[in-house]
């Protein structure tokens, strides 16, 4: 008897060390044109003003008038692979006015490349921007969990490439995968719960920080400016 | 493996699925990895096994093909080092297959060196213009005439060819990264690296190390790292200059004062032997030293001084020294935020001397000899303190005094006018044509180096040729891996294996005697037959179907060193260096303070760094660039605030070498006294990728470099003076002096 | 806490200028249609011209409108698929629907009103009148039904866009009537000048009714996002103070709402037909901001 599946994911971000690798073998994997991404990495670099420090150390600062103002912060690194959620309620799928994106049963999100119009309404729709317009083949394509791999009894190409084995792929239904145990036994969060679309990519060791889009984002894009109307 | 078997290990979970240690993962990895489909019909594509050659440390690659086109490359499972991953330059490797921007045919110069009129040539006349001034040389030059450089040390049939040649000068940039590491532990323990055996310690304390972006074995030990910090809860405490991904990672960071690493080492050496953790038995059996000296020695060196010198707190030197040795298994990483300073061999040997204290050498999750395959007799030059350190800089500074006279400067796949400290200068020289009377550069795109060449020949990418390698293995069994060719070479490319064997036919006979293969393959075939037990599981076709072997029932012996002892004249580790003492430096690990950092008022320590995306032979790669194109200056946010510079400021950058000009970013992950930039961005030649352009050819992403109006960055390698080591003769990259104004 | 994004990517805009021009030429044509169909069914034959000029640009607006729809799908060929695939859970889809629903009937609502059929026309004005309300009502649901932008996904939307849609409408027949009143008056009698005069007071004083309306959405739709989430704070304070305030608080609530409101309450204002003008003018530069500001500020934050 064939178990009931549904596929998700598992990203350990105790293990993530911000290579990109899955960022790339996606890119290898689909074809994806530059400037659009199925899976990415963000980057982020958090930590405490010199007054909050943990730590002081007496820094000899040529440059500060009052050493001590010179402390060092507590500081992390944080990364987060950020892709799609193959969410248990998509509004993707919701909203789509010819039926083009649609779940599988076993939970993979897909569109259907010869229905979809391209009118870009899931794209605008989707809270995690994991949606985008491929500029050579105009088609909305997102991340679709390699489900030619998966179908074949492969892992995802990300999964397959990460060198930490932080990303992790199988089966929710069976309590015996590996996925459900770290779910089980880890503390997992997801992005954007509050968005009520289930997601089924759960996150070990997530911040709020690195999860949350406004954090920083005017500083970064800055340069972008030029590239909005 | 079908749906079934795979649907029972991912998802049936048997209890080696939760990587209780990395033989697991050897079993995920070949259980899980190695296999692609084709997008299009679903049926498996062909792989062919081979070695990556993006950075030094050579994982095990598999080039898949759909047809005859090469549309992905993945990990080697099979590769006991790397495990079937591979990080992000390897996986872009597949950009490079089919570059438009690649050289596809030898040219020649015409009109002055460097102004970009080129004729293209037949491989014919490129030859026999090589051939007509090898000759001359080889009758009747003498050793210098022929400087020949490459990216790493020229190893098979390059090094083969080089040795008969006989009159060749060799140069790779591993001088300049490496040297002091290798000539710092090749001097205390007869080694030129070890392996850190990280997936078994219980402590990592790393020294200047940022092995979660780049490192020598990068994707096989940060894996080991991730499993150690994750299953054997392993600490890991950084000190580093500035926030690395390493750093920022670390269950403690501190920021040192640059150069200083050594300092704080001796400390905590100091620490350990006055609280007795260290390994009495180890230290008599193997130091070279008498125990009682170097407790004399290490106790000027309290942490108290160190805490003066390095910044860091005398309580946490002290503190750290303990956990450091109370949890046994540890190991003391060094990286090039330790050697790549004017003390760096010092530096280096303050750190080894941490781990040999404890007792730490070649012990499960210690610091581990390194154990290869002797593939050829000739691949490593042997250390030598008595010759006067050399690297590509050093060599450009020479022949601009006319120290030396080369009569033609073969480069192969490197890029000096890019990548040299002072770059500036380099460039300068190669353009006089007094100065290199005939330069070739052998290489797959046109670099800044093959803009000033005289001839350029395109050479075979790594993904076109063949070789064979034994790298340190990470598991410590020694493994074989063969590099053959996925692809037919790009356009007119020639391997410069193919190059070389050429090149000594046309010389004639002299050269034949010694040098006598006709193919790579042949090589190869020479090269394995002389392991046994490879040819009893049946050699060529074996590493030719695997790309990897080892002897599966080997057990690595552990403190290998007790039967034969070590490869230093007493056979123990050296922590007193006779050899050093004899030159004139200092025999002891010993801090060193860097001149001209001791009063920095006004100035800052510009510091450089590689970002894990780009290395230095990936410029061209469109889905790196996509990732990394640009870059900044890091500067401490309160330091900013003294000067009153806003974040996103242009800020001019002034060495005595020269300046540049770059936009600023805060953080408060930098020690005060220093500024960061990333290297390898900044190409003006290249390709367009490189230099952010966008280019109309028959692949549509290179007219979808949106990066465009962001530029690529810039290079900071043009203010680095040019000052190395001078024991190692490495390059101090991190030692450069600069101020910082507003424009 | 000191956050410093060290990479991260950059999404383009799902949402194309275009479709804001779309909304704003659906809202105008819909809002012409409406007064339109009001006027047929009060039934006044003074309110004949307004129903007609409003009906011809009602003609004219609509054709040109699904050229922007079209132009901005990334498969433009396959628009029919429209037809053949119908998802109830998707506006876009009632969108098709409407936009073929709603030529149809006022096309005979049209046709019965120049040929003076009062009868039929008023059955076909009271059949194509929710057509007409539902062909700019769905664009309001399109915006809230995208429940990643905050600024969208409020209940407050598919009202706004219709408010909003009514001003437009009735601001572009408000300048067509002061433009044909002043180009007419000379070769027309006292009663007929009355007549025009009583329709312009009348359009503009609905006119400013909705503009209050209008300003009450903004204010409750502003208030109630600051006791909403995180998102929702950053946006306001995106639109009220940042990069979108100008554009939305003073161009499109102040000088497209509040200005004209006042300038048509106050009866001296009123009377003066260049003020009238000007506010008209005001108002549908005003609407024209607002769809903008909806579509740009409201993907201006980003999600990941």
């Amino acid at each position: 008897m064939e178990k009931e599946v549904r596929w998700g994911m598992v990203v350990d971000l105790r293990r993530c060390v911000g290579c990109h690798a899955c960022q790339v073998a996606c890119k290898a994997e689909h074809e994806v044109p530059l400037g659009v991404w199925r899976i990415w990495v963000k980057v982020i670099q958090k930590g405490y003003y010199p007054e909050m420090a943990a730590v002081s150390l007496p820094w000899d600062c040529p440059y500060c008038e009052r050493p001590e103002e010179a402390r060092y912060p507590r500081m992390q690194t944080l990364f987060l692979p950020w892709l799609c959620n193959h969410c248990e309620r998509p509004i993707c799928n919701t909203v789509c006015p010819v039926g083009a994106a649609y779940k599988r049963k076993d939970g993979i999100v897909l569109i259907d490349p010869h229905r979809c119009i391209g009118c870009n309404y899931c794209r605008a729709a989707c809270p995690y921007n994991v949606r985008f317009a491929n500029p050579i083949t105009g088609m909305i394509q997102k991340c679709d969990f390699c489900v030619h791999r998966v179908d074949a009894g492969l892992p995802p190409a990300c999964v397959e490439a990460c060198p930490t084995n932080a990303m992790v792929f199988g089966n929710l239904r069976d309590p015996s995968s590996k996925v459900s145990q770290l779910i089980s036994k880890e503390k997992v969060q997801v992005l954007k719960q509050i968005m009520a679309t289930f997601p089924q990519v759960y996150y070990i060791g997530l911040d709020k920080d690195v999860a949350d889009p406004l954090k920083g984002w005017e500083k970064h894009f800055y340069h972008k400016e030029y590239e909005r109307l | 493996m079908n749906r079934r078997e795979f649907l029972k290990l991912c998802l049936g979970a048997p209890p080696a699925l939760l990587f209780n240690s990395f033989f697991e993962l050897h079993a995920y990895a070949e259980a899980t990895g190695g296999k692609q489909i084709s997008r299009h019909t679903k049926k498996p594509l062909k792989g062919i096994p081979s070695l990556c050659q993006l950075c030094p440390a050579r994982c095990g690659i598999i080039g898949f093909l759909e047809g005859d086109q090469l549309v992905k490359i993945g990990g080697n499972p099979k590769h006991p080092n790397n495990l079937g991953k591979l990080c992000s330059r390897g996986l872009a490797g597949v950009n490079m297959a089919y570059d438009p921007d690649r050289l596809s045919s030898p040219m020649m110069r015409r009109g002055e060196r460097g102004k970009g009129h080129w004729e293209r040539i037949s491989w014919e006349r490129a030859y026999s213009e090589m051939v007509s001034r090898l000759k001359t040389i080889y009758q009747g030059g003498t050793k210098g005439d022929f400087v020949f450089h490459s990216e790493h040390e020229p190893y098979g049939i390059p090094r083969l060819f080089l040795d008969a040649f006989g009159k060749a000068m060799i140069l790779h940039d591993d001088q300049l990264h490496f040297s002091n590491r290798n000539l710092a532990q090749w001097l205390t323990w007869g080694e030129e690296r070890g392996v850190p055996d990280v997936a078994n310690s219980h402590y990592i304390l790393n020294f200047g190390s940022n092995f979660y972006e780049t490192h020598e074995d990068y994707t096989g030990l940060i894996g080991r790292v991730i499993e150690g910090r994750l299953t054997k809860k392993a600490k890991l405490v950084t000190f580093d200059v500035r926030l690395s991904y390493t750093a920022g990672n670390s269950n403690e960071w501190f920021p040192i004062t640059p150069g200083t690493d050594g300092m704080v080492a001796l400390a905590m050496a100091n620490v350990i032997i006055q609280d007795n953790l260290y390994d009495k038995n180890f230290i008599q059996r193997w130091f070279n030293i008498p125990f009682s000296q170097l407790v004399q020695y290490l106790s000027n060196y309290t942490p108290e001084a160190a805490e003066k010198v390095s910044g860091i707190s005398a309580a946490d030197i002290e503190r750290i020294a303990k956990e450091f040795a109370i949890s046994m298994p540890a190991i003391a990483i060094s990286g090039p935020g330790v050697s790549g300073h004017f003390n760096g061999v010092y530096n280096e040997r303050c750190i080894f001397l941490l781990n040999a204290i404890l007792g730490n050498i070649d012990i499960r999750g210690g610091y581990c000899l390194p154990r290869t395959y002797r593939l050829s007799r000739g691949d490593t030059t042997a250390l030598d303190l008595d010759k006067a350190p050399l690297n590509p800089q050093k060599f450009i500074s020479l022949v601009k005094r006319r120290k030396l006279t080369p009569k033609i400067y073969f480069i192969n796949e490197s890029n000096p006018a890019y990548s040299n400290p002072e770059s500036g200068l380099t460039s300068e020289v190669l353009k006089d044509e007094k100065l290199i009377p005939y330069l070739v550069v052998a290489d797959s795109y046109m670099t800044e180096t093959a803009m000033l060449a005289d001839m350029v020949l395109p050479v075979a990418s790594y993904l076109e040729r063949g070789g064979i390698d034994s790298s340190p293995s990470l598991d410590l069994i020694p493994f074989v891996a063969l590099q053959q060719p996925i692809l037919r070479p790009y356009a007119k490319s020639v391997p410069i294996d193919d190059i070389c064997i050429e090149l000594s036919q046309r010389i004639g006979s002299g050269i034949r005697r010694s040098f006598r293969f006709n193919s790579t393959e042949e090589y190869i075939k020479k090269v394995i037959s002389s392991i046994p037990k490879l040819e009893k599981v049946g050699g060529w076709p074996y590493l030719k179907e695997h790309g990897v072997w080892f002897d599966k029932d080997e057990k690595p012996r552990m403190r290998g060193y007790e039967s034969r002892g070590f490869k230093t004249p007493s056979g123990k580790i050296e922590i007193y260096s006779e050899r050093l003492r004899k030159k004139g430096f200092q025999p002891l690990p010993i801090y060193e303070p860097i001149p001209g950092h001791g009063d920095l008022k006004g100035k800052f320590v510009l510091v450089t760094y590689e970002p894990n995306v780009m290395g230095p032979k990936t410029a061209n790669f469109k889905w790196l660039a996509e990732i990394k194109h640009h870059n900044f200056i890091w500067i401490n946010r309160d330091v900013a605030k003294i000067l009153h510079i806003e974040e996103g400021d242009r800020v001019k950058i002034t060495a005595k070498t020269g300046t540049f000009v770059r936009e600023v970013r805060f953080t408060f992950g930098i020690h005060p006294r220093v500024v960061a930039i990333e290297r390898n961005l900044g190409h003006w030649g290249y390709g367009h990728i490189a230099q952010a352009k966008r280019i109309k050819s028959k692949d549509p992403n290179t007219y979808l470099v949106w990066w465009e109006k962001e530029g690529n960055g810039v290079s900071p390698n043009q203010v680095i003076p040019g000052e190395s080591d001078p024991i190692g003769g490495g390059e101090a990259w991190n030692d450069t002096i600069v101020t910082i104004s507003k424009i | 806490m000191e956050v410093q994004v060290l990479y991260n990517v950059f999404h383009h805009e799902a949402v194309s200028l275009l479709i804001a021009i779309y909304f704003h030429i659906v809202g105008l044509h819909a809002g012409c249609s409406i007064v339109s169909i009001t006027a047929t069914l009060l039934g006044k034959t003074e309110y004949k011209p307004v129903a007609k000029i409003g009906a011809i640009f009602v003609i004219i607006l609509f054709s040109i409108s699904p050229i922007f729809l079209l132009t901005d799908l990334f498969q433009p060929l396959r628009f029919w698929y429209l037809f053949l695939h119908f998802n109830p859970t998707s506006p876009l889809s009632w969108g098709t629907f409407f936009l073929c629903a709603y030529p149809t009937f006022t096309g005979i609502y049209i046709y019965f009103l120049f040929k003076n059929n009062v009868k039929w026309s008023k059955i076909f004005g009271v059949i194509s009148l929710p057509f007409a309300i539902s062909v700019h009502g769905y664009t309001g649901f399109v915006l809230g039904f995208a429940k990643a932008r905050v600024l969208w996904n409020t209940a407050v939307m598919p009202s706004y866009f219709l408010c909003s849609a009514m001003i437009s409408g009735m601001a572009f027949m408000l300048i067509v009537a002061l433009i044909r009143y002043r180009f007419t008056y000379k070769d027309k009698t006292v009663e007929e000048r009355e007549k025009d005069l009583h329709i312009i007071d009348l359009l503009a004083k609905w006119m400013a009714g909705f503009m209050i309306l209008n300003v009450f959405y903004v204010f409750s739709d502003i208030t109630v996002m600051y006791y909403h989430t995180e998102d929702a704070f950053e946006t306001v304070e995106l639109v009220r103070l940042g990069k979108f305030s100008f554009l939305y608080i003073w161009v499109d609530n102040v000088l497209g709402n509040i200005i004209p409101s006042l300038i048509i309450i106050f009866k001296k204002t009123r009377k003066s037909h260049l003020l009238l003008l000007i506010a008209a003018i005001l108002a549908s530069i005003g609407v024209f901001v607002m769809r903008y500001v909806m579509v740009f500020g409201g993907q201006y934050v980003p999600l990941s």
